[in-house]
């Protein structure tokens, strides 16, 4: 039988795709024991003889049964599809990353970063004014050219779609390694915060990273317990503000959702088991949350007028009457970055502190609060 | 049964048909609200278990918003279409929707760029303001140009060059803008009939109302038109002036009700179609009334569409319109493939 030349180039694409499927997903790790998570679901840290190889799991927020695969190593110079650790030049494609590396003491090899005039830690936003880190843009309008030029050893990025996660693949060409990061659907905030061991491995001082990350459970689980045994009453929670007439509430699994109710507060919303956000009409909290004693998180708000001039029917709203306001945006910068969503990864122990003392506490005061303050 | 009865009979069944569907939309939400407890709110008494707040703030307010949305879109369709002898013609096609959405999304993803937020600078009242603004300052670009401009064509294709500058304005802005602000205008861009109190539906029905009622006089010189440019300046209509009018009635309706309502697509293609396919006619007279009823209807359905699914929240009105609206018009195209124009 003679193949055409076009039949040939058919089944020579035929098996590149099936080459570059087996490297994203297909890889063997089961002769290989992963490292037990304490709450997140969206990694997995396969230790090597000369590394680890990292598993992570539906990075996208429609993903489903998705897994990519990292081989990181302390000795594979020119090694292909192998990631030579520890990495000295990386590139952030969101705030949230750069929190992480900070934490790990490794600002200095972030050489671009997305968004970073929302960065709120003090000294990286310095280096981004000064240029010393790029500012690479979002998305469609992701500056590959630039991110290119910058040689980084790895690009950690995120996807809410697929969409998305093509707007990397020619970085991928480029022979640097795109490392998807999903913190942000894990429904725990120690969960979100465990991603911490993930981006460690990429530095080789991932038993450090562990021991922050169980000292940061322990507090956690003992502001929780503590707050259960001290608090008997459940305070009616609810959170968010509606945006043209339709109110976004956190879903009964998300979270913020679990971390109400770690904090000891009762979520008007908990009934469910979703992840993302709930589109609900004003209509409804209207209705239901008449007898809410904590309202949390309105967006972008700074004080009770200006909820007001959202929308005037908040007039009528008994909350802003009776409940006790307090949003997360206390430390925010010029910018509007807030601190909340870049340390408070990190810190979720704080956040909790937050909470149990606004849950609990009647009328507590601003200087007591460290991500949050009082309407 | 000759044409004017039966016209006559379907006015009667359309406005059967509106009352019901006004019925059944009133009831419809994520919140137990009977007709009995309409009753009780109407006449005064006290008793209801529903919070007047959420019959009269929330569900009344709703409904009204969509009767007005849905027959303002239509009658500025139909206006369009009839003008520009285009049956893809619609409220939006002069960019007034675009120059809303410039308004819009100069004070959300904007103040976003200066380290502030829509909330910080006015809240959903400046909403409003800014895309009044916008589709005011479009609308006045379109009229100084149709007062030059004696061609349709030109004016209309100015209104789509506008639009493409305008939509390449907003995407530097999203560009610059945080993900907030983005989210903030991508909501706003999805529409919604929920977003309105009670004082700013009175504001719509104020502008809105009498500008509709004003359509009839121009009936007949819209009837004259539709027979020819020529033909209707030759019987007496000042085609300039019937133009102008046109545009500023249009301008000004689709214009409030993106103010407030955000931009809602699809209405104002597919009623004046839907209306002139079960009215068999191409007299303003008739047609003015028909899109109202036939829009009010429209949008109401979409309404109780977008709220019928209270258990996963609120679908958005655009998308709606949207799904519905499509096919409707598909079909009707398919069935009727002449042209009214």
């Amino acid at each position: 039988m003679r193949l055409s030349s076009h039949s040939i180039l058919f089944i020579a694409v035929l098996c590149t795709l099936a080459f570059v499927s087996c490297k994203q997903s297909n890889t063997d790790t089961h002769s290989i024991e992963a490292l037990t998570n304490y709450a997140a679901r969206g990694f997995e840290i396969y230790p090597t003889d000369n590394g680890y190889r990292l598993r992570v799991l539906n990075p996208s927020q429609y993903s489903k049964n998705n897994s990519f695969e990292y081989n990181l190593s302390r000795n594979s110079q020119h090694q292909a599809n192998t990631i030579s650790i520890p990495v000295k030049n990386v590139i952030c494609c969101s705030t949230t990353h750069v929190a992480f590396l900070s934490a790990l003491g490794q600002e200095s090899s972030i050489s671009g970063v997305s968004g970073g005039n929302h960065i709120y830690n003090y000294n990286l936003q310095l280096l981004y004014q000064q240029n010393v880190i790029k500012e690479l843009g979002y998305d469609n309008s992701l500056n590959q050219e630039l991110i290119i030029s910058l040689k980084p050893d790895i690009v950690f990025a995120y996807g809410i779609d697929n969409r998305s996660l093509g707007n990397f693949q020619k970085i991928e060409q480029a022979g640097i390694p795109v490392v998807w990061i999903g913190e942000y659907l894990e429904n725990q905030l120690l969960g979100r915060t465990e991603w911490l061991k993930f981006f460690a491995c990429f530095y080789d001082c991932l038993d450090m990273a562990s021991k922050t990350y169980d000292s940061i459970t322990n507090c956690y689980n003992n502001l929780s317990d503590n707050a259960s045994e001290l608090y008997n009453t459940q305070p009616l929670v609810i959170s968010g503000l509606p945006w043209q007439g339709v109110w976004y509430v956190p879903g009964g699994d998300s979270y913020m959702a679990h971390a109400i109710a770690d904090a000891g507060g009762k979520y008007l919303f908990d009934n469910n088991s979703q992840r993302e956000s709930i589109p609900l009409s004003m209509e409804e909290l209207f209705d239901k949350a008449g007898n809410a004693k904590v309202w949390i998180n309105l967006n972008n708000i700074h004080s009770k007028r200006e909820i007001l001039q959202s929308d005037s029917r908040f007039n009528k709203f008994e909350p802003l009457h009776s409940a006790g306001i307090y949003n997360n945006n206390k430390r925010i910068n010029e910018n509007g970055g807030n601190d909340f969503w870049e340390s408070g990864l990190i810190h979720p122990d704080k956040i909790l502190n937050d909470l149990i003392m606004i849950f609990h506490q009647n009328d507590c005061p601003d200087d007591s609060l460290f991500y949050y303050k009082k309407l | 049964m000759n044409q004017h009865l039966r016209q006559i009979v379907v006015f009667a069944v359309l406005l059967a048909a509106a009352i019901g569907l006004f019925l059944l939309d009133f009831t419809t939400g994520a919140t137990q609200i009977s007709l009995h407890d309409l009753f009780l709110y109407l006449t005064g008494n006290e008793n209801s278990e529903v919070p007047a707040i959420l019959i009269r703030e929330f569900r009344l307010t709703r409904v009204l918003t969509a009767i007005i949305a849905g027959a303002s879109l239509s009658v500025s369709g139909l206006l369009m279409q009839t003008i520009f002898r285009n049956p893809l013609a619609g409220p939006y096609v002069l960019g007034i929707s675009s120059g809303a959405g410039l308004g819009v999304a100069l004070l959300v993803l904007g103040a976003s760029f200066f380290g502030m937020n829509a909330f910080q600078t006015g809240g959903g009242l400046m909403v409003v303001l800014a895309a009044a603004a916008g589709a005011g300052l479009v609308m006045m670009i379109i009229i100084a140009a149709s007062l030059k401009m004696r061609d349709n064509i030109t004016v209309l294709i100015l209104g789509i060059l506008l639009a493409a500058v305008i939509s390449a304005v907003v995407n530097l802005l999203q560009y610059f803008a945080d993900s907030f602000s983005v989210k903030s205008f991508v909501i706003w861009g999805m529409g919604s009939l929920t977003a309105l109190s009670f004082n700013n539906l009175s504001i719509l029905i104020v502008i809105c109302i009498p500008l509709i009622m004003g359509t009839i006089y121009l009936c007949k010189p819209l009837n004259l038109f539709l027979l020819g440019e020529d033909y209707a300046r030759v019987s007496g209509v000042k085609v300039h002036s019937l133009r102008i009018a046109v545009f500023v009635i249009t301008c000004v309706l689709a214009g409030s009700i993106t103010a407030f309502c955000g931009p809602i697509g699809f209405i104002g293609i597919a009623v004046p179609h839907i209306t002139r396919w079960i009215f068999k006619t191409q007299n303003h007279f008739v047609l003015i009334a028909g899109v109202v009823i036939t829009g009010a209807i429209f949008m109401m359905v979409a309404d109780i569409i977008s709220h019928s699914f209270a258990s996963t929240g609120v679908l958005p009105i655009n998308s709606v319109t949207a799904i519905t609206g499509i096919p409707v018009i598909v079909y009707i195209v398919i069935k009727n493939q002449k042209n009214y124009f």
